[in-house]
C-alpha cells in the first residue's frame, strides 16, 4: 500500500486480497508509481 | 515633473526623513532580489501552499531583528512589520521620543517599528539580510511617507485602503482624504512594480471583526481592488476574516474569488494576479492559551478549506497582550504543521447560500457604479456617507451603523435590519428566516454581546 498525491491509503500491490480488476486499477492509477518503494516509508510517518 | 513626484518630493522632505535618494531607490527596486516580492512567490508556488504570516513588530532595530530570527526558525513564508500607533498617526515626533526611551531602558513604550523613525536605510539592512517577503501592517490613513519607506526599505506588500484602515480604526478622519492619500499610495505601487516583480496590495479584510456580514466584507473587498487596479496595481490580494462558521467562511471564500476575478475584468484588469488572504479568528479571544491554541487550529483547517494563498496568524496569547517572539514563532511552526498533515479535504459547496451573497453582492455594487458622481473614489464615498456601505460596529462619525447583524442557530452572521444597504427583498426575507426574531429586544441584544464574544 501507498499514499497519492491528496493522502488516501492506495492499494498498489494486492496479492492475493480479492480486490476487483476495476477497483486495483484505479487505486493504482491515483499512484505516482515510478518512485522507489521508500515513499511507503514516508507514508508511514506521515504526522511527524 | 508629474504632479506626482511634486507630491513626492513634499511628503518627503520632513524634518524626521534623512535626505530621500530618488534614484537609488529606484536602483534599489529594479535590482531587489525576488525573494523579497510576495508577488513572485504568489506565482511560484505549488498551488495548494498556503504562505503563512505571523504579525509582530517591536520598537528596536535589534528587538525586530531578534523576532525574525525566531519566525525565521518556525519556518515562515512572509515576515510582518506591524507599525506603531504614533506613526499609524502621522505623529512622528512621539514616536521619536518613545524610540529613543525603548533603546534607553530596554522597555518598549511603542506598540510597534517606527519605521519612519528608524528610516529606510537602516531598516533595508534588515529586510535584505533576511531576504524574505515582508508584509507591512499598519492601519494609516495616510499612509504616504509610511509607504514611501517602506518599499525603500524592500517592503514589497503593502496592507490596507482608504476604507479598510479608516472605518474600524478612526473616529473622525476625513474619508474623502484618505482616498486620494491612498491614491497617492496606488501610483507610487504602481510606479515601481514597473522595475522589478509587482508591488502586492492587499486589503483589511476583517473590518471591525464584530459581526460584519460578508456581504460587506465582499463589496469593501470589491472595491479596494479596483481603486487599486484603476491606478495600474498589478497584483492584489483580497482578504477576509474566520467569522464563526466554517460554512459561512467557505461560502465567503467561494464568492469574493469569483466577484474579484468577475469585477476586474469588468474595467479591463484580468491580467492583474488577485491572491486570497484568510485572517485567523480576529474578534475577541478566549484568555485560556489552551483554548486559543484551538481556536487558531480551527482556523488553519477553514483556510486550508477555503484554498486561501496566505494565512495571517494569531497567538495563544492574543487576550493577554503584545505576544512575545517565542509564541509568535510557535503559532507560525504550529500553523505549517496543521497545513502540513492536512490532507484529502473535502470540496465543500452550498449553492443556495452562494446565491443568496451573490445577489447581495451584485445589488450592493451596482447601487455603488449607479451613483451619480463622476469618479469610482466619489462614489464609493457618497455610497459610505448614504449607508448603501454600513460597517456595524465602525466607530467613524460617517459610518451610519443602521445594519443590525445577529448569528442565526448555526452561527452564521445574518442580516436582521439593513438600514440603507440595498439588500434585495427575496435575500433579506432568506437572511430574516433563518434567525428566531419573535424574541423581545432585550432577549435580541443579549443574544448578539453574546455574538460577540462567541470565541470566549
Amino acid at each position: 500500500m501507498s499514499q497519492d498525491a491528496k493522502k488516501n491509503i492506495r492499494i498498489v500491490n494486492c496479492c492475493n486480497v480479492s480486490i476487483p480488476e476495476r477497483g486495483y486499477f484505479f487505486e493504482k492509477a491515483q499512484c505516482d508509481l515510478t518512485i522507489v518503494n521508500t515513499s511507503i516509508v514516508h507514508d508511514i510517518g506521515i504526522m511527524q | 515633473m508629474s504632479l506626482l513626484q511634486e507630491e513626492r518630493e513634499i511628503i518627503l522632505n520632513n524634518e524626521y526623513v534623512d535626505t530621500f535618494d530618488f534614484a537609488e531607490v529606484s536602483e534599489f527596486v529594479k535590482n531587489a532580489s525576488k525573494d523579497l516580492f510576495i508577488s513572485h512567490h504568489f506565482k511560484n508556488k505549488a498551488k495548494d501552499k498556503m504562505l503563512v504570516q505571523p504579525r509582530g513588530g517591536f520598537p528596536t532595530y535589534k528587538k525586530q531583528f531578534a523576532l525574525y530570527e525566531f519566525f525565521v526558525d518556525a519556518n515562515v513564508d512572509v515576515l510582518p512589520l506591524t507599525i506603531d500607533s504614533n506613526t499609524r498617526l502621522n505623529d512622528y515626533a512621539t514616536s521619536s521620543k518613545m524610540l529613543r526611551l525603548s533603546e534607553e531602558n530596554d522597555v518598549d513604550m511603542l506598540n510597534g517599528y517606527p519605521l519612519v523613525n528608524h528610516g529606510y536605510r537602516t531598516t533595508r539592512k534588515m529586510i535584505t539580510h533576511f531576504n524574505k517577503p515582508v508584509s507591512l501592517r499598519h492601519g494609516t490613513p495616510d499612509a504616504r511617507l509610511l509607504i514611501e519607506t517602506a518599499i525603500a526599505s524592500g517592503i514589497f506588500e503593502i496592507e490596507g485602503g482608504p476604507i479598510t484602515y479608516l472605518l474600524p480604526y478612526s473616529k473622525n478622519f476625513p474619508l474623502d482624504k484618505a482616498f486620494l492619500y491612498w491614491k497617492y499610495v496606488e501610483r507610487v505601487c504602481a510606479n515601481y512594480s514597473q522595475l522589478n516583480e509587482p508591488i502586492n496590495r492587499e486589503s483589511f479584510g476583517p473590518l471591525t471583526a464584530t459581526l460584519v456580514p460578508p456581504c460587506i466584507t465582499i463589496i469593501i473587498q470589491l472595491l479596494e481592488m479596483l481603486l487599486s487596479l484603476e491606478e495600474g496595481v498589478k497584483s492584489f490580494s483580497v482578504s477576509f476574516a474566520q467569522n464563526g462558521s466554517m460554512n459561512q467562511d467557505i461560502v465567503t471564500g467561494a464568492v469574493l474569488k469569483k466577484m474579484a476575478k468577475y469585477y476586474a475584468e469588468q474595467i479591463d484588469c484580468g491580467d492583474a494576479a488577485i491572491n486570497l488572504v484568510y485572517h485567523q479568528w480576529m474578534g475577541a479571544f478566549p484568555t485560556n492559551r489552551d483554548y486559543a491554541e484551538q481556536l487558531i487550529n480551527i482556523s488553519t483547517v477553514i483556510a486550508a478549506m477555503v484554498g486561501a494563498d496566505k494565512i495571517i496568524t494569531k497567538t495563544r496569547e492574543e487576550a493577554v497582550g503584545i505576544p512575545t517572539k517565542e509564541a509568535n514563532a510557535k503559532t507560525v511552526a504550529n500553523t505549517q504543521y496543521t497545513l502540513r498533515i492536512l490532507n484529502g479535504l473535502p470540496n465543500v459547496v452550498d449553492e443556495e447560500e452562494e446565491e443568496i451573497l451573490t445577489l447581495e453582492v451584485k445589488a450592493i455594487m451596482e447601487a455603488v457604479f449607479n451613483d451619480s458622481a463622476d469618479t469610482l473614489w466619489r462614489k464609493v464615498f457618497n455610497c459610505i456617507k448614504n449607508g448603501i456601505i454600513d460597517v456595524p460596529f465602525s466607530p467613524h462619525i460617517i459610518n451610519h451603523n443602521e445594519m443590525i447583524t445577529i448569528r442565526d442557530a448555526k452561527k452564521n452572521i445574518r442580516i436582521i435590519k439593513r438600514g440603507n444597504v440595498p439588500i434585495p427583498d427575496r435575500c433579506y426575507a432568506y437572511e430574516k428566516a433563518q434567525c428566531d426574531l419573535t424574541k423581545d429586544t432585550t432577549s435580541i441584544v443579549n443574544d448578539i454581546i453574546h455574538d460577540i464574544g462567541i470565541m470566549q
